[in-house]
């Protein structure tokens, strides 16, 4: 019988090391991670209470990783804290209320990629309601209304109630923690006014028709889009396309189901790759958000 | 011998100096008002207790006028001392009282001056004469059940177990504002502590919610434990009056905002300076108006209770561990 070559087995052995060194070095040099998207995504709302960030954190990272992307949620409690993180963190992606967005000072552009959507609308709306005595805020001038105090910002409702204490300073402005608390206060009488968010008002209706039924609106009104989902400089464009995909997909998964629910939303609207990016507000020269 | 030459003070000098004098004597008969005839309002505490920090925050920055804050240390005679020593200091306006002790001290040594007072367990005992007004602790259980109904649409029949102790104003006070909200109240009543289990299992095959009031009688140790073990087994929403119950297992508890508080007091305070209560007057009191939620997320996930955006949004804290069972 005719046995192999000693050279030939040799060969073998040889191509089979090289093979294994190929993989394994392969594995070595290779980028730690294929994904399509990676980095930081922050996040900041007034429309979540604080106490909950960790629930939020624990459902947006199962999302982002069952959406194929190896982005890190990271919550913020207070704008300041993400604002002071941004530029040693760089995150790719943010979210943010509209009025931080246009006045930003995180980086060089926000771009907007998408913005939630609740019973079809983009932006709550925030109003001065009284019981259906009261025909206007004249009437209860030397009265008290509710009010959560909402962050300074335009569009964040705090230019509309400091307009309402110019044009009425002798009613008297109790700051309540939530929107709940304003309109119960108000509808059961221990108030005259509530400047509370309508979307907390239409749930409340849901639940106890007899109490809003005797409440109206009396003006003072101000719509609030919903915080929309920015790219920063920091983000490329496999990242934010695979982000996108992501939130356009998002209803299609538990996880995806999971986070709007848990952000009180019915789904994302993307927003057309045309509209221009915002660039950055008339920033301090100390502002750490600059990188 | 030298005469020592006679030194004449000239006219402008003479002027200067008259002018020195006047105005010192100016100062003295026109100057700074003594301390004693500021008016100040004195915040007027217990004790020395980290829950009063937030409410005396708040009321310090809803209110423009100046106060000087008094701590009875728990005790009637350094009260005393202190606030008879606060009034020889200052002229007293009027006195925020934070807690029952603080309050009843407050009104007899100050009878005449406006109090308000929060915190106060109970405050109807203390019988204040006018002019009072104050902030009550408990949440009134119509504004309760409507958050609970906000917050478990699903909750259509909700369990209360009591004693004689609870008074017949706040069962019916249950009752119509169960009803407002489409719910109905079941109740069973207790004469000891002991009962509670049989009163449970009574009603358990009833329940969707089962709500905790501050009943001596029926909350101790052993039936806290035993409610919350089968609340979870039986996925009934146990409703707690205190975060610490919820910490200890209970789904949730609604219990007022303190920090509310003081800024309520702060505008009780001004109406009552500025529309004095005839004497004789019942105080004007009002409930708390902010409110804070605690949820615990092990028992909600426990009795199948997701905690969705209505939930959260409303939630101050999510509360993740609960303490081993024993």
């Amino acid at each position: 019988m005719r046995t192999k070559p000693m050279w030939h087995r040799l060969d073998t052995l040889f191509l089979f090391v090289a093979a294994l060194a190929i993989s394994v070095g392969a594995g070595t040099l290779a980028p730690p991670c294929a994904c399509a998207a990676d980095g930081e995504f922050f996040f900041y709302s007034p429309q979540v209470g604080t106490g909950n960030l960790s629930q939020l954190k624990q459902a947006a990272d199962r999302f982002l990783r069952d959406s194929g992307t190896s982005l890190s949620f990271q919550p913020f409690a207070r704008f300041e804290d993400l604002q002071r993180e941004f530029g040693a963190h760089r995150p790719a992606f943010l979210v943010v209320p509209d009025w931080v967005a246009m006045d930003h000072c995180l980086g060089e552009a926000l771009r907007p990629l998408a913005r939630p959507v609740r019973d079809g609308r983009v932006f709550d709306r925030r109003a001065l309601v009284a019981t259906n005595e009261a025909s206007s805020a004249a009437d209860i001038d030397g009265g008290s209304i509710a009010a959560t105090v909402p962050a300074a910002g335009r569009g964040s409702g705090s230019e509309t109630l400091a307009r309402f204490r110019r044009e009425h300073p002798d009613v008297r402005v109790i700051p309540v923690p939530k929107d709940i608390d304003a309109l119960l206060a108000v509808g059961f009488g221990q108030v005259d006014g509530a400047f509370v968010s309508m979307t907390q008002f239409e749930l409340l209706a849901g639940v106890n028709p007899a109490l809003t039924g005797s409440l109206h609106e009396i003006g003072y009104s101000i719509a609030t889009p919903f915080p929309a989902v920015y790219a920063t400089q920091y983000a490329n464009a496999e990242g934010i396309a695979a982000l996108r995909k992501a939130l356009e997909n998002g209803g299609d998964t538990e996880s995806g189901q999971k986070i709007v629910r848990l952000l009180g939303y019915d789904g994302w609207k993307p927003v057309s790759e045309d509209e221009p990016g915002i660039p950055a507000g008339r920033c301090s020269d100390d502002a750490e958000a600059r990188p | 011998m030298t005469r020592r030459p006679i030194i004449k003070p000239s006219l402008r000098a003479t002027s200067t100096c008259a002018a020195m004098l006047c105005a010192l004597a100016g100062t003295v008969i026109l100057g700074p008002e003594p301390e004693s005839a500021l008016a100040d309002v004195l915040v007027v505490k217990s004790d020395d207790l980290e829950q009063y920090d937030a409410p005396i925050a708040a009321f310090r920055a809803n209110s423009s006028r100046p106060s000087r804050v008094v701590d009875i240390d728990g005790s009637r005679e350094v009260g005393t001392r202190g606030l008879r020593k606060a009034q020889a200091d200052a002229n007293v306006e009027a006195v925020f009282a934070l807690g029952g002790q603080a309050a009843h001290l407050s009104r007899h040594e100050m009878p005449q001056r406006p109090l308000v007072f929060a915190m106060v367990l109970d405050w109807q005992r203390y019988r204040f004469t006018a002019p009072s007004a104050g902030v009550a602790v408990e949440i009134p259980v119509a504004a309760l059940f409507t958050r609970f109904k906000l917050l478990l649409p699903h909750v259509d029949r909700i369990g209360v177990i009591h004693s004689d102790g609870v008074s017949s104003a706040t069962l019916a006070d249950a009752r119509a504002a169960a009803s407002t909200l489409g719910m109905e109240l079941v109740e069973q009543r207790v004469r000891h502590g002991d009962a509670v289990p049989g009163a449970y299992r009574r009603m358990r095959r009833d329940l969707d919610a089962l709500w905790m009031l501050p009943d001596p009688v029926v909350v101790t140790h052993e039936n806290f434990r035993y409610l919350r073990d089968r609340t979870r087994a039986d996925e009934i929403a146990f409703l707690a009056f205190s975060e610490n119950f919820v910490r200890a297992g209970a789904l949730l508890s609604v219990s007022p905002n303190y920090e509310t508080m003081g800024a309520q007091a702060a505008a009780l305070l001004e109406n009552l300076i500025d529309d004095p209560i005839t004497p004789g007057d019942e105080p004007r009191v009002q409930q708390p108006l902010g409110s804070k939620l605690v949820i615990n997320a092990d028992t909600a996930a426990a009795v199948g209770i997701e905690l969705d955006a209505s939930l959260l949004s409303m939630a101050d804290e999510v509360v993740e561990d609960s303490p081993p069972r024993r």
